[in-house]
């Protein structure tokens, strides 16, 4: 468990930024639209911005405090930062901006070498090459490599998925959870992508207007935001059992014949909206995946109502207000879901 | 001849040598200034272009003739008068050059992405290392098309050099003065050939000009 302490006041325009987060989450969401002061948030943690006052500590590490005027050098904070838009350095190959980290980080504080972090992130096909050769999935998944290889005490994510297509970004919320459990690197992810901060952080504040208005679960996002126009992916790491089937919890799920090149597990998606659900075992359906499970919660907003079922995973499923009438559902009620196997999204 | 063709060289490399740290400091710091700076700063930058170079040689003539604010404090300094020397040539060689120097390398600096520097300093490089390392480099060919056009624009001054260093012989008359003076006294060969050389020496800065940048975007596709 990390601990993260955020207090941050800073005049910006058009509003002045006054928040404060306490947090024992591995991985911490920031969620808010475009312009709530998010991003100035996570500046103000690396250090490019200065907070007009405040105090910010990660695990126990100060690295901004107004009051004892402590103003770490962004070098010294020794957070590695990855945002959405590339900062690879263009002068470099793939290899040598790898290693950049790593040669600027004093050697009695280095844990990962370059080549372990390019085996784990499956990367060494990339090395040789140039920054204008990577595609926008690949481009953040050595950045984040890069950030690591520094040996981080912590991580900051500024929707670093916001610029790549689907598939890769299935793939990278696999390395990404892989990073929480395998290196326990404490992260600060910024997103304004509900599905993300639900697939990733274990807690999550909401920022509007330089403030933060709630904090908590990440289901909390629903509350907050309009369900009608919100699109929901459900993300899931399953065991590959072969090339059409895979394990999700106590669940078998079937696919469409798949080659998984000897992974043991992969990440899947599943849109809420493409889940069909039923209050009785549906029979004589094409659909093959039946999912047997019940109702922990539901948040109704306008037209729609967001299903949460427990099937072994946690499936958020999106359905009308007037279908959760009909089949009666409620807190505790058992539900299967139905999903067809061509709606299940597969990392590259 | 020979002697014309190193002493117009000799001084296109001082003004270069003089004009280039002063360039990377004003192209490095120039976004850290206030806009209403900034903006002063690029009319002085850009004066001596729209200036005609006699005025500049002028300015010069006054400030570093034996009387002058500079020239008593130079004289008192290094023991002799700055003025009608090959280095008061150099001077105003820099001086007319300036603006074309530090106009490429501002505009390669600026449009470098602030977050590439955070990015570098996120990942352990101090101010110095992510300047040398990131900021220099991608501004590299900013920085070469500055120093050859600065160097060639060098080459050919005439108007301030007149004025502040004169015209004599073996002592600070380059190519374009010793054009001038071939004019003056209707030596046509000469004028030919010194016209062949200045035209020979501009093509050949600008060549490599360019062979720099083709190596340097090869080089970045290679990497």
């Amino acid at each position: 468990m990390h601990s993260f302490k955020i207090k941050i006041t800073k005049k910006i325009k058009p509003f002045l930024l006054n928040v404060f987060i306490e947090s024992n989450a591995n991985v911490l969401g920031l969620y808010g639209v475009s312009g709530s002061g998010k991003t100035t948030i996570l500046n103000c943690i690396s250090g490019f911005d200065e907070p007009d006052d405040g105090k910010i500590e990660i695990d126990n590490h100060i690295v901004f405090d107004h009051a004892n005027n402590i103003n770490t050098s962004i070098e010294k904070r020794r957070l590695g930062y990855v945002s959405q838009f590339s900062t690879l350095f263009p002068n470099m190959s793939v290899a040598k901006n790898i290693s950049f980290g790593f040669d600027h980080t004093p050697k009695n504080e280095r844990i990962y070498s370059p080549n372990e972090i390019i085996s784990f992130f499956g990367i060494s096909h990339l090395t040789d090459r140039t920054i204008y050769k990577l595609s926008g999935g690949e481009r953040q998944l050595v950045a984040l490599a890069r950030a690591i290889v520094s040996s981080p005490k912590g991580l900051l994510l500024d929707e670093p998925l916001s610029s790549v297509d689907s598939k890769s970004k299935i793939g990278l919320i696999h390395k990404l959870k892989s990073v929480n459990r395998e290196l326990n690197i404490p992260i600060v992810y910024v997103s304004h992508s509900a599905s993300e901060i639900m697939a990733l952080s274990d807690q999550v504040s909401i920022v509007s207007n330089g403030t933060v208005i709630n904090s908590g679960n990440p289901s909390i996002i629903f509350n907050h935001d309009d369900l009608n126009s919100i699109e929901f992916e459900n993300f899931f790491e399953c065991e590959v059992i072969d090339s059409s089937n895979l394990r999700l919890a106590r669940q078998n799920v079937l696919i469409a014949n798949q080659d998984f090149d000897g992974q043991s597990h992969i990440m899947i998606s599943i849109n809420s909206s493409d889940i069909i659900l039923s209050n009785h075992h549906p029979i004589g359906i094409s659909a093959q995946n039946i999912f047997m499970g019940h109702v922990i919660d539901y948040i109704v907003s306008g037209n729609n109502v967001l299903v949460l079922s427990d099937v072994g995973e946690k499936i958020w499923s999106k359905i009308t207000v007037d279908s959760f009438r009909r089949l009666k559902l409620s807190k505790s009620t058992e539900v299967y879901l139905i999903i067809k196997s061509s709606n299940i999204n597969f990392q590259n | 001849m020979l002697e014309v063709i190193i002493l117009t060289v000799q001084i296109a490399l001082l003004a270069t040598a003089i004009n280039l740290p002063v360039s990377l400091i004003i192209a490095n710091y120039q976004d850290k200034l206030p806009s209403k700076f900034k903006f002063i700063l690029d009319v002085f930058i850009s004066l001596p272009l729209a200036l005609p170079p006699v005025v500049t040689g002028y300015f010069l003539l006054v400030i570093f003739s034996p009387n002058g604010i500079l020239g008593d404090l130079f004289f008192e300094i290094f023991g002799f008068d700055i003025v009608f020397t090959w280095f008061a040539a150099a001077l105003a060689s820099a001086l007319v050059s300036f603006p074309l120097m530090v106009r490429p390398m501002m505009l390669s600096f600026s449009n470098i992405d602030s977050n590439l520097i955070n990015a570098a300093r996120s990942l352990g490089a101090n101010k110095f290392q992510s300047f040398y390392k990131i900021k220099l480099n991608l501004a590299l060919p900013g920085i070469w098309a500055g120093i050859i056009l600065g160097f060639t624009r060098s080459l050919g001054e005439f108007g301030a050099t007149i004025m502040v260093a004169g015209n004599i012989p073996g002592k600070t008359q380059t190519l374009p003065l010793a054009i001038y003076t071939s004019v003056q006294i209707g030596d046509d060969s000469q004028v030919y050939l010194l016209v062949g050389l200045s035209i020979g020496l501009a093509l050949m800065s600008l060549s490599v000009y360019n062979l720099i940048l083709y190596r340097y975007k090869n080089s970045n596709k290679d990497i």
